[in-house]
């Protein structure tokens, strides 16, 4: 692969990619006969203009910065995960039995024990493929793809046989109390009136300085990012690559499970059907256009928030561009960040190299 | 319009008939030895009508037999008319092989010579810009306690082959063991089961007197902690993380060292970088510059002040100057021998004879998994030490059935 300076690699390619993808999508919005500038403008508004609007931006940024680190720090061992979504579905049954158990309690009993509790069953539910690779040499992509699945399927049967009250219709568990849930940041500050953001929030902004720390200025760190880059050379330097794949696909659950917080503990306040809604997805395109490290992810995660809440106003004011247009246009995002996201890679590192050259040279 | 199947294979084998470069055209590239996947190689480029033929280290990875059937071929592919251009660290096969010589040095060609007209010493002088021993300087060994045991040892491959079949052999403080032998008979599964990456399936491993166990795979790390230190074979696939920065493959295997808590300590480790920079003159001199980025015998030199300066009871050592250019050999033979002097148990695996003769104090030649023979270096016949690297040699070595 081509070599690019650092600082065009981590800001300058991703940037590009993201206007990119911006363009085709404003092309899209041009043939359906709308002004792509005022639809940006509205985007924006929406994103950022008015508080409830910038809190929803938060609270989907929350979701994603979960999911994106879930992903980055199974990528930094070399394993793909896939499965964010499965691990944040049986996350949240970790989350609503500890908060129905101690249902009444205060929050700031609960909201850790939630964490603890939450954290446990999305490391268990990702641990489980990555025993499956270590052990059997079943590929962690296949299995946590096929462990999505088994969640959505017991998830749901769980939910609609098990957890539903008697005399409820909808498929939800029972109520937390409001004492219990996790305060959204709007009993704090009037800003966020009418939206979900959450204590989850600083949640997750601690999450994003604790991996930076813990890949870059740990032994464990520097243990994971051996295996990720050489496994046989971590076989060499007494790193055990069975053991390691197990405890980062544990970790990796955990950190999927936090989107569980955000929303069963948080902004729900029961269990409901599909809650995770295909952030743990999201994560996938957050990880890979962040490039796998905490800054980058948080940044990414914060653009998917704004495609998500923006979208929503646009689609709210601009009777021409339906939903399914704002799904085109974060997919363009995904396909320009994520699948095609080193596509202008080459033609860069030529450009940039032939600027270099007068000065480079002798 | 490409030719079809059938009239490629025929072409193939028509080439491979007039040029001594027998392969089933059918063959999977997997299944083929390394010797003959370069004859693939060569015959592509034949069958393209190349008229020019560059090779790379084309020995590097070729038993001596082959080493000699591809310089047959070359000679013949020279008489019909074809330029070659050989790229090669090895004097001995310039001096072979070529007609003329170019020498270069850091990316800028010095001379071109005519080969009749030259040695292998003056040779070596242009490529390192200064004179150069191409014999290694030692004084006797002087052998103390027994610091590596190895005994009846059975190690099996990634497929469940045993590879080394029932090996025993002992190494002494201030003595280096060599073990000769054609590659792929068991040196490279020996060297890792010692070293605690392969599970061994029979046998016992004592160093400095303790039983060594080294099953899981985090063996390496308790062989480091009982003082063994390994530089493998294979460099970039084993040796090092490539896309690491320099500092960071100077503490691989030793991380746990850095730092008291669950933290890594940045700045001892890059001051341990600095150290090792400075004592094995590593070029350039950036701790902080991809590992990938350096030259093969730099790369070398990163893994043995890594290995050699924690100060190890036993060094086992695989392939030191594989890829290596001159000026960079004579210097890591000369830290292996102060290593001796320093009273470690040194095990030198290469399969550069020459090296072995010169740097071991005892041999061991390796076939088929069996060590079949021990000579002194001093007197050792290289014919005698060739019949039994191939294992035609009945009348010394153990019989095994």
């Amino acid at each position: 692969m081509t070599a690019l300076p650092r600082w065009a690699d981590v800001v300058l390619l991703p940037l590009l990619n993201v206007v990119l993808a911006f363009i085709v999508g404003g092309l899209i919005v041009l043939a359906v006969g709308q002004n792509p500038l005022q639809a940006v403008g509205i985007m924006l508004y929406g994103a950022f203009g008015y508080g409830s609007g910038f809190g929803y931006t938060l609270y989907y940024t929350t979701d994603f910065i979960f999911a994106g680190l879930a992903v980055s720090l199974a990528y930094h061992a070399g394993l793909f995960n896939i499965g964010p979504e499965g691990q944040a579905y049986v996350g949240g049954l970790g989350v609503i039995l500890i908060g129905l158990a101690l249902n009444g309690t205060h929050w700031a009993i609960v909201f850790p024990l939630m964490i603890i509790c939450g954290g446990a069953f999305g490391a268990l539910w990702a641990f489980v493929p990555g025993y499956l690779q270590a052990k059997r040499g079943s590929h962690v992509v296949i299995t946590t793809i096929l462990f999505n699945f088994i969640a959505a399927s017991m998830m749901g049967f769980l939910i609609s046989r098990v957890l539903k009250p008697e005399g409820v219709n909808s498929d939800e568990s029972a109520p937390l109390e409001a004492i219990t849930r996790v305060p959204q940041l709007r009993t704090f500050i009037e800003l966020f009136k009418n939206s979900p953001v959450n204590l989850t929030f600083f949640l997750a902004i601690a999450a994003l300085v604790f991996i930076y720390w813990l890949i870059w200025r740990t032994k464990f760190g520097y243990a994971v990012r051996a295996l990720g880059k050489n496994p046989v050379a971590a076989n060499y330097a007494g790193i055990s690559n069975q053991k390691m794949i197990m405890i980062v696909m544990a970790m990796s659950g955990v950190l999927a499970a936090m989107v569980a917080v955000n929303n069963v503990g948080g902004v729900q306040g029961r269990l409901i059907l599909n809650f995770v809604n295909g952030a743990g997805f999201v994560g996938i395109a957050v990880a890979f256009m962040g490039r796998g490290h905490p800054v980058g992810v948080g940044l990414s995660a914060l653009l998917f928030g704004i495609l998500y809440q923006g979208g929503q106003e646009l689609a709210f004011q601009m009777p021409g561009i339906t939903r399914e247009m704002i799904v085109t246009i974060q997919a363009l995002v995904i396909l320009f960040t994520g699948a095609m996201g080193d596509m202008l890679r080459a033609p860069l590192a030529r450009l940039l190299v032939r600027s270099d050259a007068p000065t480079g040279a002798k | 319009m490409p030719p079809t199947l059938s009239k490629a294979r025929t072409q193939l084998k028509a080439l491979a008939r007039d040029y001594g470069l027998e392969v089933d055209p059918d063959a999977i590239i997997e299944n083929l030895s390394v010797g003959q996947q370069q004859r693939v190689e060569i015959l592509k480029a034949l069958y393209r009508g190349a008229e020019t033929l560059i090779l790379d280290e084309p020995t590097g990875v070729l038993t001596p037999d082959e080493a000699d059937h591809l310089f047959r071929i070359l000679g013949k592919l020279r008489d019909e008319g074809k330029t070659i251009i050989l790229i090669t660290h090895k004097l001995r096969e310039i001096m072979a092989i070529t007609d003329e010589v170019s020498v270069m040095r850091q990316g800028a060609m010095v001379k071109t010579l005519t080969t009749k007209d030259t040695s292998p010493g003056a040779l070596a002088e242009l490529m390192v810009g200064r004179r150069v021993l191409l014999r290694v300087e030692k004084g006797p060994a002087s052998p103390g306690k027994v610091l590596l045991d190895v005994e009846n040892l059975v190690v099996t491959d990634d497929f469940k082959v045993p590879r080394v079949k029932g090996v025993s052999f002992q190494v002494r403080a201030g003595e280096i063991v060599g073990i000769a032998g054609v590659a792929g008979n068991g040196q490279s599964e020996l060297l890792e089961s010692i070293a605690g990456m392969r599970d061994q399936l029979l046998g016992t491993i004592r160093l400095n007197g303790e039983v060594l166990s080294l099953e899981g795979d985090d063996g390496a790390a308790r062989a480091r902690a009982a003082g063994l230190a390994h530089v493998p074979e294979d460099r970039l696939r084993m040796g090092l993380v490539t896309t690491f920065s320099e500092w960071e493959n100077s503490i691989l295997g030793y991380q746990h060292s850095y730092g008291t808590g669950p933290g890594l300590d940045i700045a001892m480790a890059r001051a341990t970088a600095e150290e090792y920079i400075k004592k094995f003159d590593i070029r350039p001199p950036n701790l902080d510059l991809k590992t990938a980025n350096f030259s093969g015998g730099n790369q070398q030199k990163i893994v043995l002040a890594r290995e050699m300066e924690r100060n190890p009871d036993v060094l086992i050592v695989g392939q030191p100057t594989r890829g290596v250019d001159i000026g960079a050999i004579e210097f890591i033979h000369n830290q292996i021998i102060k290593m001796r002097d320093a009273g470690k148990a040194i095990l030198l695996v290469s399969v550069e004879l020459d090296e072995i003769r010169s740097l071991a104090d005892r041999i061991l030649v390796i076939f088929d998994g069996h060590i079949v023979g021990e000579a002194d270096p001093a007197t050792a016949d290289e014919t005698e030490l060739g019949l039994l690297m191939t294992g035609s040699h009945a009348s010394s070595g153990k019989e095994t059935n």
